[in-house]
């Protein structure tokens, strides 16, 4: 397979890398791969925000054309992939035969093998559980270049570590996911404003169990003063029932919004503190219903449509600081994180606030536990990072922790700190892959593979 | 209608089976039959459609009549064929070794000449049907970099010119497909990025150019007028521009 050198970032835009690209368009020539790479990470659609799909200076696998669907079972919903396929892709083939996605997270343009190397979850985390217990199936190519399968049953050492693993014991070739059976592709949803944290917990904790999907946009703008400002959105797949005359004619298939594709112009003060504080309250105060019938999309995926969004930020990109934290501190922590970008004067121009719970059976280096997680999106400039790294240590007092596939700062103390069970992961990796042919930027940074 | 895809590994021959459609039966034909399984199934539940797959290698020309008959057993009668099977060598490999050089000559001129000699038959019989090259806007004018390439490519643009004159009339169509450079594993790392084109569009004006009885189409269309003016170059200039 021929190399194509290439600059690669994640979606955050930072950092920036280049790498020699290799891109198979068949499963047989993916799994030869590991013949002639001895460093490689496997890349889906790039969605990831730090560098846990770079592999500076070294090979990088791009699954994206290795999208072809195995097989689906019409009466259960299971459906066998390719790992390049996309969340997007899975939605359109099957909402019209009446299943939607188990977990969505807030974008669907992100590969099967993406999601499960990320383990993903969405806004019913707290109730279902995160991607990975939709995966029943995995093949694996690993590093002596056979291809595993793996599974609960199968190898599930392999399984759960492979699962938020980020790529680094193999590459995913196959997958096979169930599928949630829907009556109609709208969600019932339900927005609530509300003022302040206090109050903001308050209806979480009441409302949780309500409905299927639970989740917060925060104003990130809104300052110390008015920190909590938020809408809590909910909302349960909608009924037949429920639908309007228009609805009802097409309840599996409506109408897609036309894709916008943003070009890559903008400087990086596009986005300030003035504009976005205007586009806040805009968003804030636009949802005066309460509760209407409204497309999945617009529910799960309010900016799908708008593709290389991250173009937005500039050259200088951004940086996704996610964290989830205890019940216990949620509401302390949350209030602390807005003063202290306050402080700082750090612009934060999307919060999002999600509930999580922990999981007998997750992945070793799994993201999500029983507690409260706080997504800012923020502007990067060069102070930046050493000022997240004295929060990193608020989030470490909290019992708290870091999502590594929105990482593109953190340090490897911190990183012990926050995943306990990464010594197990270390080893296991240490079993399968003894030459470390699956490395990445990220697990060099934060001192995963010795130097 | 019944289709046959003769190179259907590729990617422009996949985005195109699943352009054709769900009322269709469409048979893939290639070399390597795990990749066709897998695309089969892929085509099969993202149209809904039947597709059905034939081990074929074009080079073979003993297997051309056997082929021929095989899509005839599998789909009654042949509605139309897309070719585009392709190889591309390096112009220097090529030319130091005649064994690769002579197998991209055949794959991508000769072999396909005699199997659209046994289809043309099958179709003026029925008096319908069609026939679909994908040949290249770099045929137009050949270049230092792939002159060899560009010369199979030269030649089939021949031969299709000639095929529709000779099929005029007889209710039997010749289409000939330049594309210009599109996102495929012939051109990764080759060129830059932004003047490829995604398999998909390319696969969408195909069909397109297929419904509606063209003759020749470039693909995106703004091909069309950038090789007419390398075309009109003089070659005082022309031999200037050697990157």
């Amino acid at each position: 397979m021929r190399r194509a050198a290439r600059q690669l970032s994640g979606w955050g835009r930072y950092p920036l890398e280049s790498a020699e690209c290799l891109r198979p368009e068949r499963i047989s020539q993916a799994e030869k791969v590991c013949t002639n790479s001895h460093n490689i990470i496997a890349r889906g659609l790039g969605r990831s925000f730090g560098d846990a799909s770079l592999n500076n200076d070294h090979d990088v696998l791009i699954c994206e054309r290795l999208n072809r669907l195995c097989s689906f079972d019409r009466p259960t919903g299971v459906l066998e992939c390719e790992a390049g396929v996309s969340l997007a892709d899975i939605i359109q083939f099957a909402l019209p035969k009446g299943y939607f996605l188990p977990v969505t997270p807030s974008t669907p343009h992100i590969s099967i093998g993406g999601a499960i190397a990320g383990d993903v979850y969405g806004c019913n985390q707290h109730l279902e559980g995160s991607f990975c217990q939709f995966v029943d199936k995995i093949e694996l190519l690993t590093a002596n270049g056979r291809v595993v399968t793996c599974s609960r049953e199968r190898q599930e050492d392999l399984f759960w570590a492979t699962i938020g693993g980020l790529g680094l014991t193999g590459i995913i070739l196959r997958a096979q996911i169930r599928l949630l059976p829907v009556e109609t592709a709208y969600i019932d949803a339900n927005y609530t404003k509300i003022s302040d944290v206090d109050q903001l917990f308050l209806q979480l904790e009441k409302n949780q169990h309500n409905c299927a999907y639970t989740m917060a946009w925060l104003d990130g703008m809104a300052g110390s003063k008015h920190a909590g400002r938020s809408l809590l959105i909910q909302g349960d797949h909608a009924r037949y029932e429920q639908l309007t005359g228009k609805m009802q004619r097409r309840p599996l298939r409506p109408k897609r919004r036309r894709d916008i594709s943003i070009p890559d112009m903008w400087p990086s003060w596009t986005l300030n503190s003035f504009t976005v504080g205007c586009l806040n309250k805009m968003y804030y105060w636009r949802h005066l219903q309460h509760a209407r019938i409204v497309k999945y999309q617009r529910f799960f995926y309010p900016f799908g449509h708008l593709h290389n969004w991250n173009r937005l930020y500039g050259k200088k990109g951004f940086l996704r600081y996610e964290c989830v934290i205890p019940w216990k501190q949620a509401a302390t922590a949350l209030q602390k994180i807005q003063e202290f970008f306050d402080q700082k004067s750090i612009p934060c121009f999307w919060a999002m606030l999600k509930l999580c719970r922990d999981d007998e059976n997750q992945g070793l280096l799994s993201f999500t536990r029983a507690g409260v997680s706080l997504t800012f999106d923020l502007p990067r400039d060069d102070e930046l990072i050493t000022q997240l790294h004295n929060l990193n240590d608020n989030i470490i007092e909290w019992d708290g922790r870091l999502s590594l596939v929105s990482d593109a700062f953190m340090r490897p103390s911190d990183l012990r700190h926050m995943y306990p069970q990464l010594e197990d992961f270390l080893e296991l990796k240490q079993r399968i892959d003894p030459q470390n042919i699956f490395q990445s930027s990220l697990a060099r940074r934060l001192g995963m593979i010795p130097q | 209608m019944n289709i046959v895809i003769i190179g259907a590994s590729s990617s422009i021959a996949r985005a195109l089976a699943l352009e054709i459609g769900n009322e269709d039966h469409v048979i893939l034909a290639g070399r390597d039959i795990d990749d066709l399984e897998d695309n089969a199934a892929d085509i099969g539940l993202r149209t809904g459609g039947t597709t059905s797959i034939i081990q074929f290698d074009i080079a073979d020309r003993d297997m051309h009549q056997h082929f021929l008959d095989q899509c005839i057993k599998t789909l009654g009668h042949v509605d139309g064929i897309f070719f585009c099977q392709g190889v591309m060598i390096d112009q220097a490999q090529a030319e130091r070794d005649d064994q690769l050089c002579y197998s991209m000559l055949d794959i991508n001129f000769s072999a396909s000449v005699l199997l659209a000699n046994r289809f043309v038959q099958h179709m003026r019989e029925r008096g319908t049907g069609f026939l679909c090259f994908l040949s290249s806007v770099v045929g137009d004018r050949g270049r230092q970099t792939l002159a060899i390439y560009n010369a199979t490519k030269a030649a089939i643009n021949a031969y299709v010119r000639g095929l529709q004159h000779r099929l005029a009339g007889s209710g039997v169509h010749a289409l000939l497909v330049k594309p210009g450079f599109v996102d495929t594993a012939m051109t990764w790392g080759l060129y830059k990025n932004n003047i490829l084109v995604s398999p998909k569009r390319v696969a969408d004006d195909i069909w397109r150019a297929v419904r509606k009885k063209k003759y020749c189409i470039y693909t995106p269309w703004y091909w069309r007028s950038a090789m007419m003016f390398i075309r009109g170059l003089p070659r005082f200039l022309f031999h200037k521009i050697r990157s």
